[in-house]
């Protein structure tokens, strides 16, 4: 099992604590008997239970075994006293080891002050990191839960070097599958919605269809039942596997759910199999053969499959890409004129499941909450900085008594991993709040985030960013006091001046560093800020406002006249309802798909042939003036625009940019298709603006619109302009209305509002992150300027009396005292701004309508920033100011 | 003596056993009440070698394909050091026995 030896794995490193010579003693078996120890878990908790004691268990070991090869090689002070019993034999450094913690511990409740700023700050940085972690480790690190992930791939078409993902026809698909042989074998997918009919009433759901291969491809087991065969799918069976969670909340979890019968689009399917819980291949409930799809042998250029395919082992993606581009070219070959240049590119399968738009900002904001945790540990090591200079007098009596210097860095050592290891206590118990709140307010739709959770791997961060902060913070002050140690003398140490020359000489690095992190952070945020500004202030072509939408599905119907008559007649129901201004249909009106197609347009003197990417929507008459979408050109649609009738089309501004530009398009006639294809002549009869259907960042394609007359779907979105402010209010009339037509019909509702602000869900989540991050670090930055100038002025409150009492101005004073901060502050700034500039470049493509040298947005940063500063340094200085003389001089 | 060590002695009195079968053992002898983790399991094995009260020893022929394992057995010495606390627990129980029957007679 996974789970097992992922434990077991850990264990093993865990076990590197131990002196090596122990390690090759004894460690083969320890790990063997973790192995048992694990394997005889009796469930989850009892695994944390033997995860924790296992954890103290190594690490008392640890201590032990390696204190005792100190002692041996007397690297220690003697012991004072040797323990009577015949188990003291390690009794003097377990002494010291017992005496450094409890001096630790007697220092912190001495200093409860220092203490608790110093665990809060680090808290707060580990906290942060941490759910980051677990974040990025459930979305990008941990591996997709099939057999060998990393051989699984998406294989896409389209124009070479264009990085277009155009899912092939099936016929491609079995070409590819048939010749690619550093594929140990490919499947096909396609998600679609049917309805679902039970004794409630009917639902819409999401299905995928699959080749029969696909689960054996992916290495997935049903839990219960099994999949489809080759010849099932072949005859058209209709059959189902279902997901967990459909078999769950459908069937109550009971295995009677084998061999029931579902009602999809009003025909019965057989389930056969039910799928494990962490499937998660799909957010469809059922799965059907591929076969289902009426016309799923369809060619032309329409495809709508995902393939994905397993690389046989020891090939690499660039070999397989390399044969699938020559398979690409021969098939090329094959076909007509117009239609070639299709590529094929390999994906991995973790790249399709994490965009890589999602990916970027996610390791941005690892960045960014590093930078937190930087900043933090900097405020902290500068604090105990300042602290052992403080405790200098201290250290030189404990060294006149007899302590050696690496015994008062072990103290040291002691007391800051002590706080460490409360911080790390204290952020881990954040950190289960912060990934709560994660889960429940992140976007949505990012793949794999309701995985995270702090498990074990987490928790190993923890340990590891708590150890490592732990040690740096108490590092630095030990060096400084060990420097100090040689010439340590018990005269020294009191008020005196050159004690603290050499820890402020580091203070005032930790204080640049701190606000150059501060300042990316900061530009970062801004951008980000101007970025959503520019986004919600982006027209998407239509008024969103008071606008109901609803998918209406007709899937179950016979014909598609009965589904012309059906949409005609529900449009006139609804349009006569009280309150609703206008009603349309369209095929879909948000969407991240378009097509490779060819169009031909029809010239003066010769019809030319262009490939376009392109949105084919089927929309009702009133569509456009529901959407109040403006018709630049030409008329829109109307009764005369009837099957049987010539075909006609509406296209938007793009799209007359791209295949007219210059030319009016009106009148003209396009065919879809190579110049001999036998497709029908499309006259066009009217232009409207282009309107943003893919998102409010992505600028529109070219968009083609048909009577719904004349090209039906069973899958149109009714939309309707009301006159009330909630358009929600008017769901049930609406429905009322809709089920006057067809009871059976299917519908679900949401406001175009809520839809368009879905889009903005991710980068809502990353902005506010940021913002929260770049506060935090504001704020932790202003602190660490306030102590060090504070702590500044405290320790040269003699000098400063002494130069007010030759003659100094006070204003003199303050201002030399600020400077002394703001120069600080202006260095990190200028080092930061290099570093935004350096990652505003790497992240550029996560900015909408701002570049990330906007100049604006760098300007009020560093103003903010230096604001700060100034306000942070300016308190310690007005108390530099007032130092009495008198009071200063009789100090000592 | 830490009562680890008694623990490791006492399952080693029958006969050599490795690591796995000693944590078994103390866990059995001691009827679920002690459990032993594995680095604290070897490091008390290397402790009760340095005082010579167990020794490694080569698996019997019937555990030959045990192999992966290392046996340990009890010396004379660590059998008089777990006959000698032996006794001293059993003066120890007796006493207990003996002050807490008079708190319950009182």
């Amino acid at each position: 099992m996974m789970r097992s030896r992922g434990s077991v794995g850990w264990y093993a490193l865990m076990l590197r604590l131990l002196p090596a010579d122990f390690r090759a003693r004894h460690g083969d078996e320890m790990v063997r008997l973790f192995e048992d120890m694990w394997r005889a878990r009796r469930g989850l908790w009892d695994g944390a239970h033997l995860w924790v004691l296992a954890v103290g268990d190594v690490a008392r070991s640890a201590w032990r075994e390696w204190t005792a090869r100190w002692s041996a090689r007397g690297r220690v002070v003697p012991r004072r006293c040797a323990a009577a019993d015949g188990d003291g034999r390690r009794g003097g450094v377990m002494d010291d080891t017992i005496q450094d913690v409890g001096y630790a511990v007697r220092q912190i409740a001495h200093r409860p002050g220092f203490a608790a700023v110093h665990v809060a700050t680090l808290a707060l940085g580990i906290a942060a990191t941490t759910v980051m972690f677990s974040v990025v480790d459930a979305v990008l690190l941990r591996p997709l839960p099939y057999r060998a992930p990393e051989q699984l791939t998406m294989v896409w078409t389209g124009v070479p070097g264009e990085d277009a993902r155009d899912r092939p026809d099936y016929l491609t698909f079995e070409e590819w599958r048939r010749r690619g042989n550093g594929f140990a074998d490919m499947a096909a997918f396609d998600p679609t919605r049917v309805t679902l009919t039970d004794t409630e009433g009917a639902e819409r759901i999401s299905v995928t269809r699959i080749t029969p291969n696909l689960l054996p491809l992916l290495g997935v087991q049903p839990l219960h039942g099994r999949g489809f065969s080759a010849e099932e799918a072949e005859q058209r069976q209709r059959l189902a596997v279902i997901s967990h969670a459909f078999w769950q909340s459908r069937f109550g979890g009971f295995p009677d759910a084998i061999g029931a019968s579902i009602e999809l689009d009003g025909r019965p399917s057989r389930i056969i199999g039910i799928l494990p819980a962490d499937f998660r291949f799909s957010d469809a409930g059922v799965f059907e053969p591929h076969t289902m799809f009426p016309e799923w042998e369809a060619t032309g250029n329409e495809g709508s499959w995902f393939v994905v395919g397993r690389l046989r082992p020891s090939i690499t993606l660039g070999q397989v890409q390399e044969e699938m581009t020559a398979i690409a070219r021969a098939l090329d070959e094959e076909r007509p004129a117009a239609d070639r240049n299709r590529g094929v590119s390999v994906v991995p399968l973790s790249r399709h499941v994490v965009g890589p738009g999602s990916r970027l900002a996610l390791w941005m904001l690892i960045g960014a909450v590093f930078c937190v945790l930087l900043i933090a540990a900097a405020n902290v090591v500068g604090l105990s900085l300042a602290r052992s200079v403080g405790r200098a007098r201290e250290f030189a009596v404990r060294a006149t008594l007899g302590a050696s210097a690496p015994r008062i860095v072990r103290q040291l050592l002691a007391e800051s991993l002590t706080l460490a290891a409360i911080a790390g206590l204290l952020g881990t118990l954040l950190a289960v709040g912060g990934i709560r709140l994660i889960r429940a307010f992140g976007p949505g739709d990012l793949p794999r985030l309701n995985e995270a959770n702090l498990d074990l791997r987490v928790f190993g961060w923890v340990l590891a960013v708590s150890l490592v902060a732990g040690v740096v913070v108490g590092l630095a002050p030990a060096l400084t006091t060990l420097r100090r140690n040689q010439a340590l003398s018990g005269a020294e140490g009191g008020r005196g001046m050159s004690a603290g020359v050499a820890t402020r000489r580091i203070r005032r690095g930790l204080v640049v560093a701190e606000f150059a992190l501060a300042i990316m952070l900061l530009a970062g945020a801004g951008l980000l800020v101007r970025s959503w500004s520019a986004l919600t202030s982006v027209d998407p072509g239509f008024a969103p406002e008071r606008l109901l939408s609803m998918n209406v599905s007709t899937t179950a119907f016979e014909s598609d006249g009965e589904r012309v008559t059906f949409y005609a007649d529900v449009l006139e129901q609804v349009e006569s309802i009280p309150g609703v201004e206008s009603a349309g249909t369209i095929g879909d009106l948000f969407t991240d798909g378009d097509v490779d197609l060819v169009v031909t347009t029809e010239g003066t003197a010769e019809s030319t042939s262009t490939r376009v990417r392109l949105r084919i929507d089927e929309v009702s008459d009133h569509l456009f003036t529901t959407l109040r979408t403006p018709l630049h050109q030409g008329r829109f649609f109307s009764v005369e625009d009837r099957p049987g009738s010539p075909p006609v089309a509406i296209i938007n501004e793009a799209m007359s940019r791209r295949l007219w530009s210059g030319r009016d398009p009106v009148g003209t006639r396009f065919r879809f298709g190579a110049p001999t294809s036998e497709a029908p002549w499309i006259t066009i009869v009217g232009v409207v603006g282009d309107m943003r259907r893919q998102g409010l960042e992505t600028d529109p394609v070219p968009q083609v619109f048909v009577p719904f007359a004349q090209r039906v779907s069973g899958n149109e979105i009714l939309l309707v302009r009301t006159s009330t402010d909630d358009p929600m209010e008017m769901v049930e009339r609406v429905q009322a209305a809709v089920h006057r037509v067809d009871r059976q019909v299917p519908l679900s509702f949401a406001t175009v509002e809520d839809q368009l602000g879905a889009d903005l869900t991710q980068r809502r989540f990353q902005t506010s992150l940021v913002i929260g991050f770049s506060i935090v670090a504001l704020v932790m930055a202003a602190i660490g300027i306030y102590g060090l100038i504070h702590y500044s002025v405290a320790t040269r409150t003699r000098e400063i009396g002494l130069r007010i009492a030759v003659g100094a101005r006070a204003g003199h004073i303050f201002r030399v005292t600020v400077w002394e901060g703001l120069r600080l502050s202006v260095a990190g700034l200028l080092i930061g701004l290099l570093g935004a500039l350096w990652v505003g470049r790497a992240g550029s493509s996560l900015l909408f309508g701002v570049t990330a040298t906007d100049p604006l947005t760098l300007a009020a940063v560093s103003l903010l920033l230096t604001a700060v500063a100034a306000t942070a340094c300016y308190f310690p200085a007005r108390r530099a100011m007032r130092v009495d003389p008198l009071t200063a001089l009789r100090h000592d | 003596m830490k009562p680890f060590r008694y623990h490791v002695l006492l399952a080693l009195a029958r006969r050599a056993l490795h690591g796995a079968e000693i944590r078994r053992r103390v866990e059995g002898d001691s009827g679920g009440t002690v459990t032993i983790y594995p680095a604290t399991l070897y490091g008390t094995l290397d402790e009760l070698a340095a005082e010579g009260w167990i020794q490694e020893v080569e698996p019997d022929e019937a555990e030959k394909e045990q192999v992966r394992w290392r046996f340990y057995a009890l010396t004379p010495a660590g059998r008089s050091a777990l006959e000698a606390e032996t006794r001293r627990l059993e003066g120890v129980v007796a006493r207990a026995r003996a002050a807490l029957g008079a708190a319950r007679g009182v």
